[in-house]
């Protein structure tokens, strides 16, 4: 054996796939050649370095990573089908292929399975539990630092819903971090509805009948079921055009993309993103156009569907030193009748300052957010006022905060304080108690 | 138990989508090499590596000759690393990647040899990447080609020549290089 017929063979020595008598030969050439030695060295090491470049390149976890991915339940059996078509070896004439396309054709595109929005409906059936997050589009802010930052949304409320096995709400908690009222989180469940102020320091627990609608209110703003019936009745009376995103073969795992553009109301745009497996509501987006560009105005986001909740979460653990007014016990605030907005809130101050002059806490208490008597006496003695008498009770202005509602009552009472008798002017703020509106209390402003 | 390319697509769609893991762990370190040879960077491959088999799974009522996978799989691969290498993709799905200064370059990451082995001729590089990336033996390399052993040897010993010539030429200091004739 020459060096020439040694080289060649020795990849396949190391290898070990020589027959046992070129090996023999290599063998013995090598004792011999201190060249093919060298050059046997030199393949070695580049074997072995390929060898590491192979375990390098293998990733811990890749497969399973990949296997997330796939869509698992994508149906071959269609695109099987025209493959097999395609793969006909009988021969057809122009004119037959052509008919066999349109006949194929149509039976592709009559037995397609698109998606449509009742499977979202019927899957909507099955929801146990839901958490959610509700979104507007955030604004600019100004850091620690004096840095300008924009936050691209902000959360509105977060929220956990638990249903019956009819699809009825059976629990229900939801924060809201920003309300006129500061933090606020409400959880409704066994018809008992307990809200509790983080800022105010407060917690009321609110009874029934007034809840019932407020929950109802409320499951507008966060139910994927009520949205899509909402949409399902919009298309049929023609309010909402409906299109479905097409998206590429390869990328069947992303969701279902459908954009509603509604003519009532004109210009809002909502782009729902549905999950092909589940045929769930993941996230809807609302948009609205304005002079000739779209604005984003808001988002609803499910984050998981049917996945247990613990019961923690629809316990509220207010810290101790909390005022706590229960409503179904305690009768807060005047009962409205047949008075308008401003005559209710009129009597509320008038009977709330003569309260405090007859020193009767209990009633002003009640008057005002359902404070307990002995609270609000409290709250009294920490001042040196001592209430003699109204001097008037102004007209009623709408109160000036957004979103807060209710009125503003000027008011000038006498009293006596440490700099002697003065009158002084308050602004009494009177609304409608929480989920009341026939009952009216103070909330501030005094 | 270990199956044949063909049985797992097989097995696939015949609504079987597990069998596919048996691909991915197969050719997982073979393709993530080639494609680190053509991007030289390891987060990209693995995400490019990723979304071939991807694809590729998506396609796989259209494979004609299921015992071809692997070189089928590399085709999703190529078209996909030309994708991430042009900006008219990074656009398309509205992610703005900075362009990096320099390419990363882990020490610990050989691209040099993952770029010999991607610059191979097809039939080479198809040798080298069963035998040393997917740690088949030269026999089960032969069986999965459908080749003889002897072919899958020379080749080896002809891919082992290229490869250090081109790895020569990478290694080599500059001033060696341009003294050469």
């Amino acid at each position: 054996m020459n060096c020439r017929e040694c080289r060649k063979l020795l990849v396949s020595h190391l290898e070990g796939v020589l027959f046992q008598q070129e090996e023999a030969l290599v063998a013995q050439h090598l004792d011999g050649c201190p060249e093919c030695r060298n050059e046997l060295k030199a393949i070695a090491a580049l074997r072995d370095r390929l060898l590491r470049g192979g375990q390098r390149a293998k990733a811990a976890g890749f497969p399973a990573s990949v296997m997330s991915k796939i869509p698992l339940e994508k149906d071959f059996r269609k695109a099987k089908e025209k493959n097999m078509f395609q793969r006909h070896p009988l021969r057809f004439s122009m004119a037959t292929a052509a008919v066999v396309a349109v006949v194929v054709g149509l039976f592709l595109m009559f037995n397609k399975r698109a998606y449509a929005l009742d499977d979202t409906l019927k899957a909507n059936e099955h929801i146990t539990s839901l958490h959610f997050l509700n979104e507007m589009p955030g604004s600019l802010k100004v850091d620690a630092n004096g840095k300008l930052t924009y936050e691209m949304v902000r959360s509105l409320s977060e929220g956990w819903a638990e249903y019956g096995e009819k699809g009825e709400l059976l629990r229900l908690r939801i924060e809201f971090p920003f309300t006129e009222d500061g933090a606020k989180v409400v959880v409704w469940q066994e018809g008992k509805a307990t809200v509790w102020f983080k800022d105010k320091k407060g917690l009321a627990v609110v009874p029934q009948p007034s809840m019932e609608r407020k929950v109802g209110e409320l499951r507008q703003s966060f139910d994927p079921k009520l949205a899509m019936e909402r949409l399902k009745e919009a298309e049929s009376k023609k309010k909402v055009q409906i299109t479905t995103q097409e998206v590429p073969e390869w990328e069947q795992m992303l969701p279902i993309v459908l954009i509603a553009q509604w003519s009532e109301p004109a210009d809002l745009r909502e782009v729902y993103l549905v999950d092909r497996k589940t045929n769930l509501v993941q996230q809807i987006e609302t948009f609205t156009a304005k002079g000739g560009s779209t604005a984003f105005t808001g988002r609803k986001r499910f984050l998981d569907y049917n996945q247990p909740i613990p019961a923690s979460v629809f316990t509220l653990n207010p810290p101790g030193d909390i005022l706590r007014v229960d409503e179904t016990t305690q009768k807060i605030g005047l009962e409205k009748g047949t008075l308008s907005d401003n005559e209710i809130a009129q009597k509320v101050a008038q009977e709330f300052f003569e309260a405090l002059i007859a020193k009767d806490y209990t009633k002003a208490g009640q008057l005002y957010s359902g404070v307990p008597g002995p609270k609000m006496e409290e709250m009294l003695a920490k001042t040196d006022w001592r209430f003699l008498r109204i001097v008037s009770v102004g007209q009623p202005v709408p109160m000036e905060i957004p979103g807060v509602g209710g009125v503003r009552v000027p008011c000038e009472v006498e009293m006596e304080t440490g700099e002697g008798k003065i009158v002084r002017p308050f602004k009494l703020a009177i609304r409608a108690v929480y989920n009341q509106p026939d009952r009216w209390e103070i909330h501030g402003g005094f | 138990m270990l199956n044949t390319d063909s049985e797992c697509v097989q097995r696939c769609l015949d609504g079987h989508p597990e069998a596919f893991e048996q691909l991915v762990a197969r050719y997982h370190a073979p393709l993530i090499g080639f494609i680190c040879g053509r991007l030289r960077d390891r987060e990209a491959a693995e995400e490019v590596a990723q979304e071939a088999f991807v694809r590729s799974y998506a396609a796989l009522a259209s494979l004609r000759k299921p015992e071809s996978y692997y070189a089928w799989l590399f085709g999703f691969a190529d078209r996909v690393a030309k994708e991430h290498l042009s900006e008219k993709v990074r656009a398309k799905h509205g992610v703005v990647i900075a362009q990096k200064e320099t390419r990363r370059e882990e020490p610990s990451h050989d691209f040099d040899l993952d770029q010999a082995i991607a610059n191979l001729p097809a039939p080479y590089r198809e040798v080298v990447l069963l035998r040393y990336y997917s740690e088949m033996s030269c026999v089960e390399v032969a069986e999965r080609l459908d080749v003889p052993l002897g072919t899958v040897t020379k080749r080896l010993s002809r891919a082992h020549e290229m490869l250090r010539k081109s790895l020569r030429t990478v290694d080599e200091p500059l001033e060696h290089r341009e003294a050469r004739p």
